[in-house]
């Protein structure tokens, strides 16, 4: 099974350690505790019958201070990936996955991106606010995801390994 | 501590340093779990590891099988060979799996060509010490508090709002089809007066009387939501001046005595909401009290950055119990008598007090009389 790296950006706090624990280890833990760094994890993805024959993917758990700089790092190189976080509870964040986003498409063109809109749990029912707009235009994958209650985290996933083999098909 | 002997030492004299002594460190070195070395064939299996740093890698396995930090990067590892001296830095990672984690790890990889291979030195990442890290999530941890609170004041603000938004159109909007009713009672009243008996008349009477006490509790509500929503312009305000006006439009008499006492300044403040408040406590000092000798004492007093205002009576007084409840809108410790107590002046004062920034609160008095003081803190300056 070939290895893709996917990288998890967003600003600091916004649960990508969280999701990639409840993804690798099925587990959510309440302390918070900043990555330092980056914190590498493989997860494979198995096969299904939506196209997908299988995929290891190496997840980059990435520092939330590097911001648009990591595009400049040797971290990104041949990113297969980018899941982009941001925080549903702090609608602030979602400027910055906008830059994320627009930064990712521009260091690596067509490689797939997708937007998880994290903490779905904590704002049920309530009104989170516009999209940025380069976030808000039809081709942009989002998602509304819960690392907390694990809903759509492996899907993100699994459709990332998804529309990676249809891009290299 | 032991000395190198002279033979293993670095020689000052030449400033040249002997095969021997570099094993020597980089063995203790690797042995100590401050590096390790991995190297790894052209086709970037690894062939060989030293240090107890990189005893989870599998000889025998692609580079990136246990390093999957280097995964993306394996063309960038093969052109080192075709760049001699060149160096790949993969700094500060740490690779998580379900039974431990690596530290953080610098990988730092180099083409050998004495030894035909790709070195991989993987040092532990001196980013700072364990305090130093602490610290950094520390102060992470407390943007991301910060943060929050931030989100959550502005969503409570938000709610707050629509809140007031909601009293405000239900109290302006039901005034109309209570109005309605009384109007009804009326034309009931006239079109019954001859055939009614005295039951249904008293019926509609009371019908009345609940219906323009509710008008009134409506109009208070939409007074009360509009606080902190009308446009606050600041005058220059002579209190002594606003408090005796205040007086003097409240009906007086033998038995109700009302004196103002002590230091009353020109404050650039707020005239509307200290009117208010002014008015709102006299008011409720008259109304809750239930003999027949009234006196009651409006004091001031410049005290730091707050005018302190004292209101005191010689009522019943407030129970402990009820000092809290008596600020919530249409609380009342007195049952209502007629249309006049309705239970929002002191909310209203509350409300406006608070929104100032300043404090409102209950104290017994200090004579020993029976009675209630209600001590207003108005912040000298009002901020933005």
């Amino acid at each position: 099974m070939s290895a893709r790296k996917v990288m998890l950006l967003g600003d600091i706090g916004v649960g990508k350690s969280s999701i990639v624990q409840r993804l690798v280890f099925d587990r959510f833990d309440t302390t918070y505790k900043p990555t330092i760094g980056v914190d590498i994890y493989r997860y494979d993805v198995p096969p299904s019958d939506n196209g997908n024959d299988g995929m290891s993917f190496i997840v980059w758990d990435t520092d939330g201070n590097f911001g648009n700089a990591i595009f400049r790092h040797v971290y990104i190189r041949d990113a297969a990936a980018a899941m982009i976080v941001a925080d549903l509870s702090r609608p602030e964040t979602f400027e910055t996955a906008a830059s994320l986003y627009e930064g990712f498409k521009e260091a690596l063109p067509g490689r797939q991106a997708t937007i998880l809109l994290n903490k779905v749990d904590l704002v049920e029912g309530q009104n989170c606010g516009p999209l940025p707009a380069p976030l808000d235009r039809a081709g942009v994958t989002l998602l509304r995801t819960s690392a907390k209650s694990g809903t759509h985290v492996q899907k993100a996933f699994h459709d990332t390994a998804v529309a990676i083999q249809r891009r290299l098909a | 501590m032991t000395r190198p002997s002279p033979s293993n030492a670095a020689s000052p004299k030449d400033n040249k340093v002997g095969d021997a002594p570099l094993i020597v460190v980089g063995r203790v070195l690797a042995e100590r779990g401050h590096y390790g070395f991995l190297w790894a064939d052209e086709d970037l299996v690894v062939t060989a590891s030293y240090g107890r740093l990189v005893g989870f890698v599998t000889i025998g396995e692609d580079i990136t099988f246990d390093l999957p930090a280097l995964v993306g990067v394996e063309n960038d590892i093969r052109a080192l060979k075709e760049t001699p001296g060149a160096l790949l830095e993969m700094p500060a990672v740490a690779i998580v799996s379900h039974d431990s984690s690596t530290p953080r790890l610098n990988l730092l990889l180099m083409w050998i060509g004495e030894q035909d291979s790709y070195l991989c030195l993987v040092m532990r990442t001196r980013i700072g010490n364990e305090t130093e890290i602490d610290l950094a999530q520390e102060v992470r941890r407390r943007l991301i508090a910060e943060a929050e609170v931030k989100a959550k004041s502005k969503e409570l603000a938000r709610a707050n709002k629509d809140l007031e938004d909601y009293a405000s159109v239900i109290s302006h909007d039901l005034q109309a089809p209570m109005r309605a009713l009384r109007y009804q009672v009326d034309d009931l009243e006239v079109a019954l007066r001859e055939t009614a008996s005295q039951d249904v008349i008293q019926g509609l009477d009371r019908m009345r009387t609940q219906a323009s006490r509710m008008g009134q509790m409506l109009s208070a509500l939409l007074e009360y939501s509009s606080i902190g929503r009308k446009s606050a312009a600041l005058f220059d305000v002579d209190t002594r001046a606003l408090v005796n006006t205040i007086i003097s439009s409240i009906e007086q008499g033998p038995e109700r005595t009302i004196t103002v006492t002590g230091d009353w300044p020109t404050l650039t403040t707020l005239e509307q909401p200290l009117d208010l408040v002014l008015r709102n406590l006299i008011d409720n000092a008259v109304k809750h009290h239930c003999g027949s000798d009234i006196n009651i004492n409006v004091q001031g007093k410049m005290l730091g950055e707050h005018f302190e205002i004292k209101v005191s009576d010689n009522g019943p007084g407030i129970a402990p119990e009820h000092q809290d409840a008596i600020f919530l809108p249409f609380r009342t410790l007195r049952k209502a008598e007629g249309d006049e107590v309705r239970g929002l002046g002191l909310a209203i004062v509350h409300r406006i007090v608070t929104s100032v920034g300043g404090g409102i609160s209950i104290l017994g008095r200090s004579d020993g009389q029976t009675g209630a003081v209600f001590r207003v803190l108005w912040p000298k300056t009002i901020l933005d």
